[in-house]
């Protein structure tokens, strides 16, 4: 089959057709026929001196004042709105009294022209800093969020901590050797394009499951939701944004070191790095970071930790599992060589992620009685156990394994533990994702 | 984001003009050869599908209303998968023979997302445009599909029409929009 190539004026257009695209697709059209919230007096996360006498919302089109609804919250849960009066795109609701505190306002409008329904929910402050819109009280989420947060979690782990404990351990072991481990480095690709893809796809249906309480309404309904306060107004939305581009970032760095075997590890190395960053955002939507900055940066190298552990076993696993076209003699001496190195980065990350995991403890329980009276509390208890199990299986590689291989046996010896290290680090894994979509007692 | 209706007029301008010229550039050099089995190792098109789904899914962050959120995301998937898959092919790192249907299942996949758009909100600001835009999406994924099938050189004509179509459609919005 005969192939054309490109002229170098073709690779010179390349740029500018690109560049155009992206901008033009980044900027395209998200206005509909629906009637969408522009603006609001008070406006979204405002602080006012007292609270006002009636708001005013206004839609960029007509809505139907029969379906028109609207309710403002305070945190105890009182609805202060009167009817709204509706003229044309303009929604004017009277409030009764009300005192300092955070406000949500739930509203749902029907446009007057097609009949669709659109909701939304904001918030404002009255000499108080607003809180992110409140939940819906008696909404429960559709989707498990537990499931949503193991697959963000998945993501951080097979894209982030195996591709940089990969760039730590096998990448200098395997230059020190003078090999060149290229099934490896393919799927260790694959690997990272699944983790940072589920790790995306989670993190838009996590946010979408966080929002629909906040909006309220009908499960049909919440697909002509406005989204725009929640992502704005939130850490949910606030994490979900960036993490988002950061997932994309790490799927073009994936994909440029498919197609550039010359610059491979460096761009596997990169992309293991970012996807460690993009954890972050997990921890600034999770409950620690309510608790001030240490107990976020706490939980963000607890997580951190955690992945590069679990990451690390698996790199070694495949490592050990699909070298098979090198020599007997090669692969035994690279994997060796890889588990020398990622023994000497198991410590040090292990007393990282117990240390930062008792202090999240210890701020998230209010007693020490709590681990048996809370479910918040009895799940920590059940993942401490796992994590213990899995310290243990460390301990023996550690002490026992390592020093045999590093007297000469063969590397076969450590797959079975191996394997069975990893099984008990996703068991405590689901588990961390478990706790984290569960309330602390307070 | 909600953007004045001028801003989006001219986008589907200049969207609709580098679409063209997107597939002129592959689709072209194709044309009037010796008959043999032939396709383009141009990176053109790999790129401006992986960095038009990136831009997609910007778009899903930034959309006004849940729905654009869902349908935006397929998109951008099938845009980066299909331009990550062809990138590799014409850097000769991965070949396999079912990769040659890539292109026609994007055009055609990317026409029914323009058509279940259209059926979430029927009454949507260009509704009928974008439900011709889907089914010359959709007519062109099948005509290359069968060009790709039968890998005979003079179907490619066949298949571009459609193509040009859709971006001489995308130029014409902003036109009936303004008269």
């Amino acid at each position: 089959m005969s192939a054309i190539r490109p002229g170098r004026r073709g690779r010179r257009a390349l740029g500018a057709m690109v560049c155009g695209l992206v901008l033009l697709l980044t900027f395209s059209a998200t206005a509909g026929a629906h009637a969408v919230l522009e603006k609001t007096s008070p406006g979204w996360g405002a602080v006012l001196a007292q609270t006002p006498r009636e708001i005013t919302l206004v839609y960029d089109e007509d809505v139907v004042a029969h379906y028109a609804r609207v309710a403002v919250v305070t945190a105890g849960g009182e609805n202060l709105a009167r009817p709204p009066h509706v003229a044309g795109s303009v929604v004017v609701v009277p409030l009764r009294p009300g005192s300092t505190g955070s406000y949500t306002v739930r509203w749902h409008m029907v446009a007057s022209d097609d009949g669709h329904v659109t909701e939304g929910a904001f918030s404002f402050g009255v000499r108080a800093t607003p809180l992110p819109p409140a939940p819906a009280r008696g909404l429960s989420v559709p989707v498990a969020p537990d499931v949503l947060a193991w697959l963000q979690f998945l993501g951080v782990v097979l894209a982030g901590g195996m591709l940089t404990v990969r760039a730590l351990a096998l990448a200098p072991a395997a230059r020190l050797l003078g090999v060149r481990a290229e099934r490896e480095a393919g799927i260790a690709i694959w690997i990272g394009v699944i983790g940072a893809v589920v790790a995306l796809h989670a993190g838009l249906l996590a946010f979408l499951v966080g929002a629909y309480p906040i909006v309220g309404g009908g499960l049909l309904n919440v697909i002509n939701t406005q989204i725009i306060p929640i992502r704005v107004g939130t850490h949910l939305g606030q994490a979900w944004t960036v993490m988002t581009f950061a997932w994309l970032g790490v799927l073009a760095l994936l994909v440029a070191a498919w197609v550039t075997p010359r610059r491979r590890e460096s761009l596997l190395a990169g992309a293991g790095l970012l996807s460690l960053g993009i954890a972050f955002g997990i921890s600034w939507a999770s409950h620690p970071a309510s608790r001030g900055t240490v107990a976020l940066l706490a939980d963000y190298a607890h997580l951190l930790a955690g992945a590069l552990w679990v990451g690390g076993v698996l790199a070694i696993a495949i490592l050990a599992g699909v070298v098979r076209p090198l020599s007997r003699p090669t692969r035994d001496a690279l994997v060796r060589a890889c588990l020398l190195r990622f023994s000497r980065l198991a410590v040090p990350i292990v007393v990282v992620l117990a240390l930062a995991g008792t202090y999240v403890a210890v701020r998230e329980l209010p007693s020490p009685s709590a681990l048996l009276t809370s479910s918040y509390g009895i799940t920590l208890l059940i993942k401490t156990l796992a994590f213990t199990g899995a310290v243990a299986l460390g301990a023996y590689h550690h002490s026992v394994v390592v020093p045999r291989i590093e007297g000469g046996a063969p590397v076969a010896t450590i797959r079975r533990t191996l394997a069975l290290e990893v099984s008990v680090l996703i068991v405590a894994l689901s588990l961390a994702a478990v706790l984290s979509q569960t309330a602390p007692p307070r | 984001m909600i953007l004045p209706q001028i801003q989006i007029a001219r986008g589907h301008w200049l969207l609709g003009a580098l679409f063209l010229a997107i597939i002129l550039e592959e689709y072209v050099p194709l044309i009037g050869r010796d008959g043999r089995p032939t396709r383009s190792r141009s990176l053109v098109v790999p790129w401006a599908m992986m960095i038009g789904g990136v831009g997609v899914w910007v778009t899903v962050v930034v959309a006004d209303v849940v729905h654009d959120m869902l349908v935006h995301f397929l998109w951008g998937d099938i845009l980066f998968a299909a331009g990550a898959l062809e990138l590799a092919r014409r850097r000769g790192v991965y070949e396999r023979p079912w990769l040659d249907g890539v292109l026609p299942f994007t055009f055609a996949s990317c026409g029914v997302l323009f058509i279940v758009h259209v059926l979430i909100d029927p009454a949507g600001q260009g509704a009928q445009w974008h439900l011709a835009l889907g089914i010359l999406l959709i007519v062109a994924g099948v005509l290359d599909f069968i060009r790709v099938a039968r890998r005979q050189t003079f179907l490619i004509p066949l298949a571009v029409l459609p193509l040009a179509a859709f971006a001489l459609t995308l130029i014409a919005i902003p036109v009936a929009a303004a008269s």
